[in-house]
């Protein structure tokens, strides 16, 4: 399965990538936090860690630790705008449930 | 004693704007509040402490109004003390004497009668509050001392009766 | 919820490297300490059995024994097994109900009897704070800065004292003492999400202490409104009372300490049962002759309601105290509050749904370290600040017995109050202060805090003196008194003690028995003290005079720099005594300097609200 990333995402990626000058791609992850347990990681990757996970769709380099893997396997990962806001969305089908502030999830 | 009106920049009179008083209380101590300045030296967390402790006193001291007017009296030359001891007019007494009871005998007052004395109650309280202002603001020290032994005596009674409300509201 | 795409961590995020605070509650049956980076926070296990460390201590051998070992200890030595110290913090033996004694010495101070002989509890909690500390600094391989604990709100300020000597004891620095509520608030983020002004009820219902606030929240400051409660109530009543339902059921009586033990497990294990489901099943190998019997959700209610009953009525109290139209929002502390009647209960007498999505035992803790990483001096400058309240009026003995309140309860904190009095009789030369706690008007019936004489009063008729005393107390609601004859300056003061606690220097050997200083450790560590804090004086007048040295005259200024540079020859010695005493000095000296500094920025503070009352009327 592994991650995926739309075009639009891709695009916003690219973007985001060029506005910053440097960066090999991004990292994706989940850490422990919040009320419900997991927080989902994004940030951008100079230096790639030999252990991860590297996906690459459209021209945009996606790395995951393998820990991480085991929790985003199949997700999909979208660009969405609501109201004034735009960003990344993650569409993870291993989620049970999510907390009511929305920044974390249990698998 | 410094000027407590003048830590809060406000006009040393009796009658205040209370929320431009809690705002700038807000302000105040959010400023000088001795978490502001675990990282400092000693000798800063020493003196945030001090005017920490000025604020909240002061604060406290205007912000009711039994306090306040008991304040501008001592700023005045009256020592509240005394006249704490001193009786009120007999008049008066047993005018508040008839509320007090009305307030204890409470619970067996119908709708009507309990909502009226609710009303009398804050009325007198309120009444004499705002006559204290208007002495004090016009320097009239002795209708002030009056009406600020007056104003103890309601306090009394409307905390008495706020809290036999509270408790009717809950059961 | 959208993703930004972050800059990834590096070490080097900040100019000025990042400490470590720790957040502690120390609770009666649980205890638990979590760390904060401000973003994120975690609670840190330090016991095989997880996250919560039983505040049990095992005193049969030679190294103290605590949490999870304790307990496992509990069965074969429970008399070397102390467990709810907290309940005892600052209490004297008349204060012990006559039931609970006998695990007690016969001496003061109020001392557990163990074979490693007496423990007072604050030694038993300066033993749990000691372990949770270092086992969290061992896991998160790094020393801590400071530490806040956490203490209910209801807490007199024997207790606090108390608190704050464990802490002293384990070899903690304490950033703050917080209160229960504050913390539990803060762990939700109220402090930060509510943007307006909301209020706030905090309903905690631990093992042993009940406790509730009212909170308001405004403009960046939360400030406790109200706080009340009851130390001596809590969810180990509920298993007291399930316990003595059971006992009842299987007609047991004559039960030794070991059965009590088992008997109250099962009480809990049922409680907990039925918060799940609404009926649960009891059986025991140690009771064999005993049928299992099945305990409904109607039957524990009925069990619980006077109790849940009692905590209304603080809760009533404290809404009286707080003189508040409404309640936003309501905040359940303590494990007992995961009670389906609990909650149900809450819900209807406040009016709204409570806030439960933090696990209840942890809230605390999580907010303490939160409160923890910003006093530590991680913060952002714009954090809220948390205003605690006195729980209890402070005042002092009169005439006849009588108490005249110098503090009243809910003053907010830190204040000082100041009250005049006089001689009684014609050449009277001393003068008892009786320092009390409590609302009641009787001597007798409030806790008395301290009691000590000014003495060299010169001999003048009665009524001539002017006796001022002072009471300041803390931001941690620590007490300070003092007296001062004002004709003559005749000056006595303390800083209120513990009646039954232990002395300064009992407290400084301890320290240093506990950490085994060598003596020449303990010169060093003075030295690098010494240091550290003239440092700190002298980097603060350096940023000082770089921005308001426009505040001295030209004299003024001369010295000052003149002080500084001398400080600074001592600190280029190792002597300790010379650099304390020039510090004092040019702390002195620079006294009046940053309370001018302290005066311009409170006129800065305040300009910018002027402008928003203007505002704020104007809408109106």
């Amino acid at each position: 399965m592994g991650i995926s990333v739309t075009a639009l995402a891709a695009e916003h990626v690219g973007r985001q990538l060029a506005a910053r000058g440097r960066g090999e791609g991004i990292r994706i992850g989940v850490k422990t936090s919040g009320c419900s347990g997991l927080a989902y990681v994004l940030e951008f990757v100079d230096q790639p860690d030999p252990a991860d996970t590297l996906f690459e769709t459209d021209g945009v380099r996606v790395f995951v630790d393998p820990k991480s893997l085991v929790y985003l396997d199949g997700t999909v990962v979208d660009f969405s705008k609501e109201g004034l806001n735009e960003g990344l969305e993650f569409k993870n089908p291993n989620v049970a449930g999510e907390c009511g502030c929305g920044e974390s999830f249990t698998v | 004693m410094s000027d407590l009106f003048q830590l809060f920049d406000l006009p040393a009179t009796f009658s205040i704007d209370e929320r431009v008083l809690e705002q700038r209380y807000q302000a105040l101590i959010a400023h000088c509040h001795p978490d502001r300045f675990t990282a400092a030296s000693a000798l800063e967390q020493r003196v945030a402490a001090k005017r920490a402790a000025d604020i909240n006193d002061a604060y406290q001291t205007l912000s009711h109004p039994v306090s306040r007017g008991r304040y501008l009296l001592e700023v005045a030359g009256v020592d509240t003390q005394v006249l704490e001891r001193q009786p009120a007019d007999s008049e008066f007494l047993f005018d508040q004497l008839m509320r007090r009871e009305r307030v204890q005998e409470f619970t067996s007052l119908d709708d009507t009668e309990a909502a009226e004395l609710v009303d009398d109650v804050r009325h007198q309280y309120h009444h004499t509050a705002t006559a204290l202002g208007t002495s004090l603001d016009a320097n009239d020290v002795a209708a002030a001392s009056s009406r600020w032994v007056e104003l103890n005596y309601h306090q009394k009674l409307l905390d008495e009766l706020e809290q036999t409300l509270n408790r009717q509201v809950s059961r | 919820m959208l993703l930004q795409i972050a800059e990834p961590d590096t070490p080097v995020e900040n100019m000025r490297p990042r400490r470590l605070g720790l957040g502690i509650d120390l609770g009666t049956t649980n205890s638990l300490i979590a760390r904060s980076d401000g973003k994120d926070t975690s609670l840190i296990a330090v016991d095989s059995g997880g996250m919560l460390l039983p505040s049990v201590v095992n005193y049969s051998g030679d190294i103290p024994l605590v949490g999870t070992a304790a307990l496992a200890l509990a069965v074969r030595s429970p008399e070397d097994t102390v467990a709810s110290a907290k309940r005892y913090m600052g209490r004297s033996l008349d204060d012990v109900p006559l039931s609970e004694r006998s695990v007690f010495s016969d001496s003061d101070p109020l001392a557990f009897a163990t074979q490693a002989g007496s423990k007072t509890p604050v030694e038993v909690s300066a033993d749990l704070l000691r372990t949770l500390a270092q086992s969290a600094e061992r896991v998160l391989s790094e020393k801590a800065d400071g530490v806040v604990v956490t203490v209910p709100a209801y807490f007199d300020d024997s207790q606090r004292q108390a608190t704050r000597q464990a802490a002293d004891i384990a070899g903690l620095n304490v950033l703050r003492l917080l209160n229960e509520p504050t913390a539990a608030a803060v762990a939700y983020g109220l402090d930060t999400s509510i943007t307006e002004s909301g209020v706030l009820a905090v309903y905690d219902l631990g093992g042993g202490t009940f406790d509730i606030s009212i909170l308001k929240m405004e403009r960046g400051l939360l400030r406790v409104l109200a706080t009340g409660g009851d130390t001596a109530l809590g969810g180990d009543d509920i298993d007291t009372l399930i316990a003595d339902w059971l006992a009842d059921s299987w007609v047991l009586d004559e039960l030794t300490t070991a059965e009590q033990r088992e008997l109250r497990r099962l009480a809990r294990e049922a409680k907990e049962g039925l918060t799940l489901a609404d009926d649960y099943q009891v059986a025991s190998a140690v009771f064999p002759e005993a049928r299992a019997v099945t305990i409904t959700i109607d039957t524990l209610e009925r069990i619980a309601t006077p109790l849940i009953q009692k905590t209304l009525a603080a809760c009533q109290l404290a809404v009286d105290d707080a003189s508040v139209e409404r309640i936003d929002q309501v905040v359940l502390v303590g494990g007992s509050t995961r009670m389906p009647s609990v909650q149900a209960a809450v819900q209807a007498f406040f009016g709204c749904e409570p806030l439960c999505s933090i696990n209840p035992d942890q809230v605390v803790a999580i907010g303490a370290a939160i409160q923890a990483n910003v006093l530590v001096g991680n913060g952002s400058g714009d954090d809220a600040v948390l205003l605690d309240v006195t729980p209890l009026s402070l005042g002092l003995e009169t005439y006849g017995g009588l108490v005249e309140k110098v503090i009243p309860r809910n003053s907010a904190l830190p204040i000082a109050k100041a009250q005049d009095f006089t001689t009684a009789k014609d050449s009277q030369t001393g003068l008892i202060v009786h320092v009390l706690q409590g609302e009641r008007e009787r001597v007798e019936d409030c806790r008395s805090l301290a009691r000590f004489e000014l003495s060299g009063i010169p001999a003048m008729v009665a009524g001539a003196a002017r006796i001022r005393v002072s009471f300041k107390v803390d931001a941690d609601g620590l007490l300070e008194v003092s007296a001062v004859e004002e004709t003559t300056q005749t000056e006595a003061s303390l800083v209120v003690k513990p009646s039954f606690g232990l002395s300064d220097d009992e407290v400084a050997d301890m320290l240093r028995s506990s950490q085994e200083f060598a003596a020449g450790d303990m010169t060093v560590r003075q030295l690098t003290e010494a240091r550290v804090e003239a440092e700190a004086l002298l980097d603060g007048l350096d940023g000082a005079l770089s921005a308001d040295a426009d505040l001295l005259t030209a004299t003024e200024l001369d010295e000052l720099v003149a002080e500084q540079q001398r400080l600074r020859a001592a600190m280029g010695t190792d002597d300790v005594d010379a650099i304390r005493a020039q510090t004092q000095q040019l702390g002195e000296a620079s006294l009046a300097f940053a309370e001018r500094r302290m005066d311009r920025s409170i006129k800065s503070a305040l300009s910018g609200v002027a402008i928003d009352a203007l505002a704020a009327s104007s809408t109106d």
